[in-house]
């Protein structure tokens, strides 16, 4: 391990991919041949860190599939939610610590990897910490629940006129992608929101952050932990995957186009699924916004940050502005002060690291753009940290990301009508609009929106750090994996008019006599 | 703002010409060769600036003008994929007598163009002859000349048979001829003609692809043939292997060469072309610690930087030290009609031996900048272009 500001005799030991609890690790490796380790190496220039993965012989998925789902009925069906949420809300706090060793540790490996600056990775970290907080939790399963409690038990749900009751599946797999630092905690937290067992395939390309987000859980809680587990597969490994996917109650996928279409043909036709595939994101500003009087500095850093998030590689990131002619401000305006304030994005998070050829390619894209008669370059440094420019749109096109801000200029939403209404349902997610505070054009625009398939409508400048209470990519994520149960004390007539909440007590007192008055 | 493209500068271009023509003639002459080198850059950029619109907007861009640029080192580079997006050319669209096209292999529809007019395509050929009199043919000697290319009549586009054609024509003994066709390679044309010259001893010149020359190792040995070409035989390809063929390293392609053909390593030369250059850049054998070493040396008309767009200074890229890998930048006088500052792909480390005595710093090439593809969970342009996209969807709509 030779990374920047990484003491060599601190890390002797490769990082590890993969997390098994100790008591499931230890009757793994007494298997024979159950686990192989071996090393993958990361290089960088005259760099390189390895890290320890390691392949599971089918005994041994499936001892671990037979572990995580007795431990879930050993545990997570015995918690409370309070309880489980408690435990991710001290797992949040501790990575929210920078000084929390795993942390510091965590962040020059995450950015050796992904190449992500470790100012970048070490924001990410705060800002999806940030959203896993405890009250969080409990807001996202209560917007999709309804009652958290459901989980815990049957409770009294006046509106069914009964007794309701949640289940989560027993086991979770998580197929996790590697373009969010530090994010796939994320399914971890919902797995076990619903008290679902969690086995997670974590991504080569970002091995670091999940195996020491499970030692933290580890930390606090052993037992909640122990219904967790990190494995992993290479690509092309068809049978282990294939096992896996037989093994599972529930799938939760994340990855490239390619990626989801060959999981949705090759899982079992019964295995349900949530799918986080490729996703689009745009920013409309509107003349509203441009007047005079609006704080444009402020739109401009808000724009910005949008687009240097994450380097402009999350399926949050916005692809371009599209920005209306006829303001007090003209787009150029609006695009020479994005200029600027990615000029200080990129001192204050910088951009990731590029090889050889992704500086040449860069380089070679701003200055194409520079030669071209339809492309006003706003902004594009020599050092490629960014680029800003002026250019009208035939049809909506991807900018690639690496800080790429587009400024389009458009007459109003008719073009939205042009350019985001013939996209892909299923490609559309994230929508920043600034509009001032013409409400009329924040209702007429959203409505416009939603409409097309748009997922999250937001103002510029959070983009990039969704709510744990999000209907993630249009779905009730924690709502989707539950199956409910009501138990119908009292007929649907009996409910109109009446005190429901007192009539399920006297139902759940004497369940016989409410039922028999309402067939009277 | 873009200035106009005025009739003056339209004008110096003959004289320009010229002068550019007669430096390349003239052959290195020392400092006053470098001194005379830099002057004409700066010119031939001027000259550029004004009259090619694109590169024009490019050095505005950069903020790098005929104002402020002192050196050949800061004349703005053009990347030479712009070739394939823009056409560059300084003279008027009518003046254009030829276009030649790299064979684009990963987008065929998009290659990159050249454009040349009549007199631009005579600095070429100047070029190309100069080169390869001092470098393929220092010594003199007329060689029956073989290509493993199609002629120019079936290829026009393609800017290496047309210098190999002008090699031919230039240095070729008669019976020099062309030995591919449409369909490939006509090895027993070729072989039929390798083995005549050697039983006749007459010196043999090879010229064609490095892809070219694996196909006919390959076709060697697959027919158990072997030939000791006679003394004075020469081997020069030209280019990678662009994946029309699997990739030989250099030292096994030379031995290859001595194996199947008895030619001496340093009879067997590499050739620097791109269709974005009308000058070529050939190998220079120095002495090495393994016997002989060799290096990329351009002529005193041309110079190759090793820069890395990851160093930026107020100048553009800088060039890395010597070993330090980087991409090839070119300046290429001979380039008047197009601009001379080219920016490839190729990676590369400059170094520095000594060639006659004197201490010089040519470069070797390490293959090609493999583009880092865009990663993450938003779409790429591609993604977006599939069948049943966008365009498709609006369609329907």
């Amino acid at each position: 391990m030779i990374a920047p500001q990484i003491d060599a005799a601190a890390v002797a030991e490769a990082p590890a991919a993969c997390w098994l609890p100790p008591e499931l690790r230890a009757a793994i490796d007494a298997l024979p041949g159950g686990v192989t380790p071996y090393r993958k190496r990361y290089d960088h220039d005259d760099q390189h860190l390895e890290v320890v993965f390691e392949r599971l012989s089918p005994d041994a998925l499936a001892h671990v599939i037979g572990f995580l789902r007795r431990r879930r009925r050993e545990v997570l069906a015995r918690r409370s939610v309070r309880d489980i949420i408690d435990v991710l809300e001290r797992a949040a706090q501790r990575w929210l610590d920078p000084a929390y060793p795993p942390r510091a540790a965590a962040v020059p490996e995450i950015a050796f990897i992904t190449g992500f600056s470790p100012a970048m990775v070490d924001h990410a970290i705060d800002e999806e910490q940030a959203s896993s907080r405890g009250p969080h939790l409990a807001l996202a399963l209560a917007s999709e629940l309804g009652d958290p409690e459901f989980l815990d038990g049957f409770r009294p749900n006046p509106r069914t006129g009964g007794l309701t009751r949640a289940h989560g599946p027993a086991l979770v797999g998580a197929i996790f992608s590697s373009n969010i630092p530090a994010l796939p905690h994320l399914e971890i937290m919902r797995s076990f929101l619903v008290k679902a067992a969690c086995l997670g395939r974590v991504s080569a390309g970002e091995p670091i952050f999940l195996g020491r987000y499970a030692e933290t859980l580890h930390e606090i809680d052993p037992e909640l932990a122990s219904c967790l587990a990190i494995i992993y597969w290479e690509r092309g490994d068809d049978a282990l995957e294939a096992q896996f996917l037989r093994s599972i109650d529930y799938l939760v996928a994340y990855g490239g186009d390619a990626q989801i279409q060959r999981l949705m043909t090759i899982r079992p036709p019964a295995l349900d699924a949530t799918w986080h595939g490729h996703r689009l994101g745009f920013t409309y500003v509107t003349r509203e916004a441009l007047a005079a009087g609006q704080d444009l500095r402020r739109l401009a850093r808000a724009i910005t940050y949008d687009f240097a998030i994450f380097d402009g590689f999350a399926c949050l990131c916005p692809q371009a502005v599209l920005v209306e002619d006829g303001g007090a401000t003209r787009p150029a305006e609006l695009a020479r002060l994005c200029a600027e304030e990615m000029a200080r994005w990129a001192r204050e998070l910088p951009p990731r690291r590029l090889d050889l050829a992704g500086a040449a390619r860069k380089q070679a894209f701003t200055q194409l753009c520079m030669m071209s008669d339809a492309i006003e370059v706003v902004g594009g440094p020599p050092d490629g940290s960014y680029l800003v420019t002026v250019e009208a749109m035939q049809r909506f096109e991807p900018s690639g990301g690496d800080r790429y801000l587009r400024v389009v200029p458009v007459a109003g939403p008719a073009e939205l009508d042009r350019l985001i209404a013939p996209l892909p349902r299923h490609h559309l997610q994230c929508a920043a609009i600034a509009a001032g505070g013409a409400a009329a054009r924040h209702h007429e625009l959203r409505e416009l929106l939603a409409s097309w398939g748009v997922t999250r409508v937001v103002p510029p400048g959070i983009m990039g750090r969704p709510s744990m209470m999000w209907h993630h990519d249009g779905v009730a994520c924690l709502g989707r994996m539950v199956t409910w149960c009501d138990h119908e004390l009292i007929v649907p007539e009996l409910l109109l008019g009446r005190d429901a909440e007192a009539l399920i007590g006297e139902a759940e007192r004497d369940p016989s006599a409410t039922l028999g008055a309402a067939l009277r | 703002m873009i200035a106009s493209v005025s009739e003056p500068a339209r004008d110096a271009h003959d004289a320009l010409h010229a002068r550019i023509a007669e430096f390349i003639a003239r052959g290195d002459d020392g400092d006053d060769g470098k001194r005379a080198f830099e002057a004409l850059a700066l010119e031939a950029f001027a000259f550029q600036f004004a009259t090619i619109r694109p590169y024009q907007a490019l050095c505005h861009g950069l903020g790098r003008t005929p104002d402020s640029v002192t050196s050949w080192r800061q004349i703005p580079a053009v990347p030479a994929i712009a070739f394939k997006q823009y056409s560059l050319f300084a003279s008027a669209p009518e003046a254009i007598i030829r276009t030649f096209r790299s064979s684009g292999t990963t987008e065929p529809s998009r290659s990159s163009r050249a454009h040349f007019s009549r007199a631009g395509l005579a600095l070429m050929d100047a070029a190309i002859a100069a080169g390869a009199r001092s470098r393929l043919f220092p010594d003199g000697r007329s060689t029956r000349i073989l290509v493993l290319a199609p002629p120019p009549e079936q290829v026009p586009h393609m800017i290496m048979a047309h210098g190999m054609a002008h090699m031919v024509r230039e240095f070729g003994l008669p019976g020099s001829r062309f030995l591919a066709g449409p369909r490939g390679i006509d090895f027993a044309a070729l072989w039929a003609e390798l083995d005549a010259c050697q039983w006749a001893g007459t010196p043999v010149s090879l010229l064609g692809s490095s892809f070219g020359f694996v196909h006919l190792f390959d076709w060697m040995e697959r027919e158990s043939c072997r030939l000791e070409l006679p003394a004075g035989s020469r081997l020069l390809d030209a280019g990678g292997y662009k994946g029309k063929s699997r990739e030989i390293g250099r030292d096994e392609f030379v031995a290859w060469a001595a194996r199947l053909c008895g030619l001496r390593p340093a009879r067997v030369i590499n050739l620097l072309g791109m269709t974005e250059l009308a000058s070529q850049v050939y190998d220079r054998m120095t002495p090495g610690a393994a016997g002989v070493a060799r290096m990329k040396l351009p002529p005193h008309w041309m110079r190759t930087s090793v820069v890395d767009p990851r160093r930026v200074g107020q100048h553009g890229p800088e060039a890395v030290g010597d070993g330090e890998v980087g991409l090839l930048r070119h300046v290429d006088l001979a380039n008047l009609e197009r601009p001379i500052a080219i920016q490839s792909e190729d990676v590369g480390r400059s170094v520095s031996a000594s060639v006659d005595g004197e201490l010089r710093r040519g470069f070797e090439i390490l293959g090609r900048a493999q583009g880092a593809e865009p990663r993450g969970c938003s779409l790429s342009a591609d993604d977006l272009a599939r069948p049943g996209d966008v365009a498709a969807q609006s369609a329907c709509a």
